[in-house]
């Protein structure tokens, strides 16, 4: 950075599922930070060395193929969810990215328009555990339409499509007079360019042939990064050839076209399409009313999403902002509204999903419908069901559905302390605020007696916020022991991937009946171990024993899995032309 | 547990608008823009936290009062409340004859195919344009209980219309 900052700073950032930017305003506009190698897009990946040292960005990157146990990527994807999705310790680590950076006090961040209110909960905690003061949660799409030089002097009704790494957002925004109005969101959390990595992988996969290693965590790793290679390369030529090397000794020669990637991902591209149609719905507009169309999102590069949105839209999409940066310029753009720096543009956001109380019968009574301008503040009433009923319960969802078992259960509390009564004589006034960041406050007050118990927000994952912050702050200051625990839950899902894999292709393989038996047996164990719920040592001691052994006789493997691969699953051939195995 | 919707704020008042249903929708729009401009709490940042509470709840308070007026059915509820406090939930109670017919519509719907689906929507449509004539006509007449009584009524044929396009989705 050269240029001159003035006044007070906010940094913008664009936390994303595979890059991160960081952004600020400067006297000649929005400018992203780069590295000393003048590199913008920071991978958002953690390594953790065996020594405990720990690596960010780039440099964990590299190590990725190396340690991949230890390498934590594509962390975006869990943040906010809950304890059965995911390790519950994994979605707080990228976070320490940005620890002692203590001069970047206030920042604004962004997510996925689509996020819901744990998301956004977990992303302002893992903020304020970083050190920085997270002054405003934008929805990535918004800020992207305040970086794409609509700079609030054209009115407009705009589209924007961003298709990141791991999530799909799409937002409707009308522009007047500098305010940008988000009339309506839709999209995906779990939808992007890595799904069509992950595609792309398990083709190359078959092509090698390596079904005895599919498990191997450093073959995984290879194979996502030769799937991202060759898809970049597809968007820019019509056929692409790729040396796959996965450590097995053997390198193979895979050629893709760009037509058979298209017909891979057709169905997904179409997925956010229909995202697209719902936004447009919800907005109440025909896509004639619309005056622009912007593509963000690195995974927007791609010619068949491209097309596919021109088709939609009617009309060619402006592609002339990086739609790597558009995010990360936009929340600078935004940070600089709030530090008072400019006073010409306003957002004014919505939000995403419909938010409401239980009633009877296990209905959701909503109280903010989907798409409401935020701030708002909805005051409801509600009485009670029992004589003499003393307390009632307020459970919170969120979603679209009716039933509160379609939905998602934010939190849930007790409004004691009311007087014996009459069945429906209690009044309890429910208030939903949901603030700026988009962020839900509950309040409830007995208005007869005036009773206001205090309530305590209780996450969908069965801690109140404290407990996350107080554990999250635990595991900064106990990151050997989180390791651990972390090394037993991926040793775990190797394991189970592995009794899967090997039986799996014991179907598949002719092998001597002496190998079945011994394969078979060291499955077994390592089958007991898991379900024993074993330590680590044991674990590590029954996937090696098997590893060792399905590596002697995976060469004999490969030859007829594949075969009978190719030939019996719908993996498409067509797409990887030659690839028999060498 | 059941609940009543409640107003406590005036979204006429709000947006410093003329309580009537023949708002100008550019006029509301650009009236609800300029307030944003000043109260929204982004402009507001530096604010001391006292006063960010009250600046939090006047911004959604412009923004309810948007949504409110913007749609004609809630804007008519609004004015009923404003006349006579508690009108729409003291004229719920509608007549036998009505829900008869009530009862015969949400049948038709339950029941009808892709031709006839087509000719109930546009029934549909219709009655609801004739009932918020109905309203408008009420309110002009400052007689809050048979506009509420009619808000009522068309709660049934919306639902009904719901009904139908979902219905027609799947």
């Amino acid at each position: 950075m050269t240029e001159a900052v003035s006044g007070p700073v906010v940094v913008g950032i664009d936390l994303g599922t595979t890059y991160s930017l960081a952004a600020v305003m400067t006297r000649h506009g929005p400018r992203v930070l780069r590295d000393q190698d003048g590199e913008a897009l920071i991978p958002s990946v953690v390594a953790f060395e065996p020594d405990g040292t720990l690596r960010v960005g780039r440099a964990a990157l590299a190590r990725a193929l190396d340690l991949p146990d230890r390498t934590v990527h594509s962390i975006k994807r869990l943040i906010g969810r809950a304890g059965v999705e995911i390790d519950a310790e994994a979605k707080r680590l990228p976070y320490r990215v940005r620890r002692g950076a203590r001069d970047l006090a206030r920042v604004v961040m962004t997510v996925p328009a689509y996020f819901d209110d744990a998301q956004r909960q977990a992303t302002k905690d893992a903020a304020t555990l970083a050190g920085l003061d997270c002054r405003r949660i934008v929805n990535e799409p918004t800020a992207a339409a305040l970086a794409y030089g609509i700079d609030g002097s054209r009115d407009g009704t705009v589209l924007v499509y961003d298709l990141g790494g791991g999530t799909f957002d799409v937002s409707i925004l009308r522009i007047q007079g500098g305010v940008f109005r988000v009339l309506a969101t839709a999209g995906d959390t779990h939808l992007g360019g890595d799904d069509f990595d992950l595609l792309l992988a398990g083709d190359l996969l078959a092509a090698s042939g390596a079904t005895a290693v599919v498990e191997d965590s450093r073959v995984k790793q290879a194979l996502r990064r030769a799937a991202e290679a060759l898809k970049i390369r597809l968007s820019d030529a019509e056929s692409a050839q790729l040396e796959l090397d996965l450590s097995t000794g053997r390198t193979t020669t895979v050629h893709a076209t760009r037509a058979d990637f298209e017909r891979r991902i057709a169905t997904l591209v179409e997925r956010t399409i229909d995202c697209c149609r719902r936004a447009l719905s919800d907005a109440e507009l025909d896509v004639g009313q619309l005056d622009d169309v912007v593509l963000v999102g690195g995974s927007s590069r791609i010619p068949l999403v491209r097309r596919r949105v021109a088709e939609f839209a009617q009309r060619a999409p402006r592609t002339d902002v990086d739609p790597d940066l558009a995010i990360a310029l936009g929340a600078a753009i935004q940070a600089d509204v709030l530090a008072g720096g400019n006073r010409a543009l306003l957002l004014l956001d919505v939000v995403p999903l419909s938010l409401g109380i239980e009633t009877m019968g296990g209905v959701v009574s909503k109280l903010v419908l989907r798409n409401a301008t935020i701030p708002t503040s909805v005051t409801e009433e509600f009485s009670t069901q029992v004589d003499g009923q003393t307390a009632v319960d307020l459970n919170v969802y969120q979603g679209e559905r009716e039933r509160t078992a379609d939905c998602r259960k934010l939190a849930s509390f007790k409004l004691r302390g009311i007087p014996p009564m009459p069945a429906g004589l209690p009044r309890v006034a429910v208030t939903f605020l949901v603030d700026a960041d988009g962020v839900l406050r509950v309040t409830a007050v007995e208005k007869r007696t005036g009773v206001q118990a205090s309530i305590q927000v209780v996450p969908s994952f069965g801690l109140t916020r404290d407990e996350v912050r107080s554990m999250m702050s635990a595991a900064i200051e106990h990151a050997r022991d989180d390791m651990a625990a972390r090394e037993l839950v991926e040793l775990r899902n190797k394991g189970l991937a592995m009794v899967h894999g090997t039986r799996r292709a014991l179907e598949l393989a002719d092998l001597p009946p002496d190998e079945v038996y011994s394969v078979k047996k060291a499955v077994a164990h390592l089958d007991r171990v898991l379900a024993a719920g074993a330590p680590v040592d044991e674990l590590r001691a029954a996937t090696d024993a098997l590893s060792r052994l399905t590596a002697q006789i995976a060469d004999d493997v490969i030859g007829s899995a594949v075969k009978k691969a190719l030939g019996d699953t719908p993996l498409p051939k067509s797409v990887l032309p030659g690839s028999e195995p060498r | 547990m059941r609940h009543v919707l409640l107003r406590l704020i005036d979204p006429f008042e709000t947006l410093g608008l003329p309580a009537t249903m023949d708002l100008d929708a550019a006029t509301l729009e650009a009236r609800y823009l300029e307030l944003s401009r000043t109260a929204h709490p982004d402009r507001n940042a530096e604010v001391e936290s006292d006063a960010q509470v009250a600046m939090l709840a006047r911004a959604a308070a412009i923004n309810d009062a948007f949504r409110t007026l913007r749609d004609p059915w809630t804007r008519a509820q609004a004015l009923c409340e404003r006349l006579a406090p508690g009108v729409v939930a003291a004229t719920a109670k509608l007549s036998p004859e009505f829900l008869a017919g009530a009862m015969e519509l949400a049948e038709a719907v339950a029941l009808a195919e892709r031709d006839a689906a087509e000719a109930l929507a546009e029934r549909i449509r219709r009655a609801l344009a004739a009932i918020l004539a109905d309203i408008r006509a009420a309110l002009t007449h400052v007689d809050a209980r048979s506009a509420a009584r009619l808000l009522n009524e068309a709660r049934y044929w919306q639902k009904a219309g719901a009904d139908l396009r979902q219905k027609l989705r799947a």
